[in-house]
């Protein structure tokens, strides 16, 4: 994508010290249709300007229905896909144009938990492996240190010795997905990216996960991006929270701020449809109407529009500015541009 | 570094050829009941309390894996009664879909079998004259006197053409009765059956019909290459004769409106790859409303769905259970939907129920220490926790069920009468049962003693 390319200016953008992770205007698409030579006709447009930024030490929730691209902007921001356009900023250093080779130390300061503990283990390898793999590629410790060093952080993540060398499929879903988490944890990163780690899992083991998940982020200062469908999940862990919308961030803001005070419609529908196990509140619901427009040709003007109840004239045609409407709490919707300052 | 444990998994060749030959001579067995000829007169049952449309009664099914056998269902007792929604909660692989699926004997066969127990059903069949077919209900209109006469209406064959007699005059006969969903009517008649005793070739006529099943994955449980149109139509052709396509296909029509889908005639020719996933669980409980059911079973019917969408398809759920009057049997492991759907709550266990009570008592007043355990553990919107209380340990393994109660090991208030042998479901008020010792002290100490 040439075009693409030559949009991409360098800026002499500083991000702010107190960040880990700053993304600006990040876009990811995919060619869903390219003509015989291989020019791309149609995009789906799975991340489509995204900015955000995640302190030192603390937690954003990403959260949004399936499809929204919630994923595909979790892995771009580790590299894992390349970017189409917009930067990303980590730990002070513009890492959206780097070579590959030079991805790799950077890695090793920012990993990923995967959401499938079944498909995310190579079946071949015994856990020691699977967890020593990348202390030996990054050189954490020397090697005759490698297995007491492995057998540290299976601790550390709940897993008892001698589950040393054993192989995934002798271990249930739970543990699986603390040997994914040792595994991310093993190369002391600073920044994990969550995509979903417990959606897989049972109530009363994704309670375990989760407990785990906050007691390593206390004893190591990690920095976590959780991805989840789940808003329960995400309230309990997060410190910041966006919520996703066919590609696009709708709202972003404290956690207090966004489950006290939904502002955009989206986010007050996704809320209120979400079931309360105690049969005495009666909620009054917001039912959207129909399903997610198809990412390949969204709406046009607000993405929103097509299921929102509060949609006039302006939203079907201009498409809303993600703006500041509080002070830390970010909305992309018109029924509040007129709280801008 | 700590001693390896040996897996309990493993067993010895010897003891692994035994279970083989074991497990084929038990499934040979069981199987040859489902297929045997019996008469109605075998598995007709009576129900113990009228209201209720199921029973299950201390129902065993096992899978003869060649690991051993698996009691997934083991002594499970529960009603459901008639126009209720009853919601079985718990987590992965304790047996609550296995129950369900035994309703319609839809168990993974030969390895797994019902056992033992009962099923009591009340189903709705088709009163059957001397040679086993439907007696048609005709219609009736007042002649020149005010008295009701039988219509009398053009006989027909198969193709609509009128049926002519040797004189070439047409045929008249009685008129059958047209419902408003433009089915013919037949005579009804009430039975309670059995179904953990009956022959397949007898379900077959409940299933689909009286029970009906919406699945977890609406694409997996819709055939991809046949449209919509047709997968609908085939309900009705099957359970209703003498429908016509024609007829069938304006009946799936008004099934389709009745859930909610915008243009239903254009949805009959699409497949189901071309609609959503909210729609495909729409097009699933069409199907299953399509005989005017009496049970829907939903197995975890909103868990492959967003929220947004899983707050749709409840809402239908429970217009629809308005408008039909069906009992509603409800698996799945989001307490919050149960909180919203059921009247009645059955917790279950490692393929035991633990818990059964209203909604009200087991949301505010939960007595067995795991279904104390699954409401602290789980997260809600607007609820702030410290620390979320986790239940530590996992399930034991299937195979090998210690011989005292289940949840002993990973139990806080377990005492010495937990040693015994499993605690008995016992009453606490008229609708909430538990087994558990701690409140069933009496048999706790005779337990403890054994």
């Amino acid at each position: 994508m040439k075009d693409v390319r030559e949009s991409s200016v360098i800026t002499d953008y500083k991000p702010d010290p107190e960040n880990i992770l700053e993304v600006r205007n990040l876009k990811k698409y995919f060619t869903v249709q390219a003509s015989f030579f291989g020019k791309p006709l149609a995009f789906l447009k799975a991340v489509d300007d995204v900015s955000l930024t995640v302190g030192r030490g603390k937690t954003m929730g990403i959260v949004g229905e399936s499809g929204c691209g919630k994923t595909t902007m979790g892995r771009t921001v580790l590299r894992l896909y390349d970017v189409t356009d917009g930067e990303i900023y980590f730990d002070g250093r513009n890492i959206s144009r780097e070579k590959r080779a030079r991805l790799r130390d950077i890695r090793k300061d920012m990993q990923i938990i995967f959401q499938d503990p079944y498909s995310s283990l190579s079946p071949r390898l015994p856990i020691s492996e699977i967890i020593a793999e990348g202390v030996r590629i990054h050189k954490i410790v020397p090697k005759n240190e490698i297995k007491d060093y492995v057998i540290g952080v299976m601790k550390k993540c709940g897993l008892p010795s001698h589950y040393y060398s054993r192989y995934p499929f002798e271990f249930s879903g739970g543990q699986r997905q603390r040997i994914c988490i040792a595994r991310a944890l093993a190369v002391q990163p600073r920044f994990v990216v969550c995509d979903e780690p417990v959606s897989a899992l049972d109530v009363s083991i994704q309670a375990q996960i989760i407990n785990l998940l906050k007691d390593l982020q206390r004893d190591l200062n990690l920095t976590y991006l959780f991805i989840s469908h789940d808003l329960s999940v995400v309230e309990h862990i997060s410190d910041t929270i966006g919520v996703m919308y066919l590609g696009s961030l709708v709202e972003s803001g404290d956690k207090s701020g966004i489950f006290g005070n939904p502002m955009h419609p989206y986010t007050q529908a996704l809320f209120s449809a979400v079931p309360i196990p105690d049969p005495k509140t009666k909620m009054k619901r917001i039912i959207l109407a129909g399903d997610i427009p198809s990412p390949v040709n969204p709406p046009s003007g607000c993405k929103f529009h097509t299921r929102c109840p509060h949609c006039t004239d302006i939203c079907k045609d201009v498409a809303p500015k993600f703006s500041e409407c509080e002070p830390g709490h970010h909305v992309a919707c018109h029924l509040y541009t007129g709280c801008r300052p | 570094m700590e001693k390896e444990k040996k897996s309990d998994r493993y067993i010895s060749g010897a003891e692994a050829r035994r279970l083989r030959r074991d497990n084929k001579r038990e499934m040979l067995r069981l199987e040859k009941r489902k297929k045997a000829h019996i008469g109605e007169g075998q598995y007709l049952a009576r129900m113990k309390n009228d209201q209720n449309l199921v029973e299950f009664e201390d129902l065993n099914v096992y899978f003869f894996t060649d690991g051993g056998v698996v009691k997934s269902v083991n002594g499970v007792s529960f009603d459901i009664p008639s126009g209720k929604t009853v919601g079985v909660i718990g987590e992965s692989g304790c047996g609550k879909s296995v129950t369900a699926l035994s309703l319609l004997q839809l168990i993974q066969a030969p390895q797994g079998q019902i056992v033992s127990g009962s099923i009591r059903f009340k189903t709705n069949d088709f009163e059957r004259d001397d040679s086993g077919s439907p007696i048609p209900v005709y219609e009736y209109a007042p002649d020149a006197d005010g008295k009701p006469a039988p219509v009398l209406t053009e006989k027909t064959d198969k193709r609509g053409k009128p049926v002519l007699d040797p004189d070439g005059k047409p045929l008249f006969v009685q008129k059958q009765l047209i419902s408003e969903d433009g089915l013919p009517v037949f005579e009804m008649v009430d039975k309670t059956v059995d179904i953990a005793k009956m022959p397949v070739a007898a379900l077959q006529k409940i299933r689909g019909r009286d029970i009906t099943m919406i699945f977890q994955e609406p694409m997996t449980s819709l055939n991809p290459v046949f449209t919509i149109g047709w997968q609908l139509d085939e309900v009705t052709l099957l359970h209703v004769p003498g429908t016509t396509r024609k007829t069938a296909r304006g009946h799936s029509i008004k099934m389709l409106e009745l859930v909610g889908m915008a243009i239903p005639e254009k949805v009959c020719g699409q497949y189901p790859h071309e609609l959503s996933g909210g729609m495909r669980q729409r097009v699933m409980i069409a199907m299953a409303l399509a005989c005017k059911p009496k049970l829907i079973i939903a197995d975890e019917p909103t868990t492959a769905l967003d929220v947004t969408i899983q707050a749709q398809i409840l809402e239908l759920l429970r217009n629809i259970k308005s408008q039909v009057g069906c009992g509603i049997m409800l698996i799945t492991h989001d307490l919050g939907v149960i909180a919203e759907m059921a009247d009645y709550v059955v917790v279950m266990y490692a393929g035991k129920v633990v818990e059964t009570g209203t909604t009200e008592e087991i949301f505010a007043a939960a007595l067995h220490p795991y279904t104390i355990g699954l409401q602290r553990s789980i997260l809600s919107v607007n609820k702030k926790v410290g620390r979320l209380q986790s239940i530590a340990g996992q399930v034991p393994n299937p195979i090998n069920m210690p011989d005292y109660c289940y949840y002993r090991d990973r139990c806080k208030s377990a005492f010495s009468a937990c040693g015994g042998k499993p605690p008995r479901l016992c009453k606490v008020s008229d609708t909430h049962s538990v087994s558990c010792y701690l409140y069933d002290k009496a048999a706790g100490e005779a337990g403890g003693e054994a």
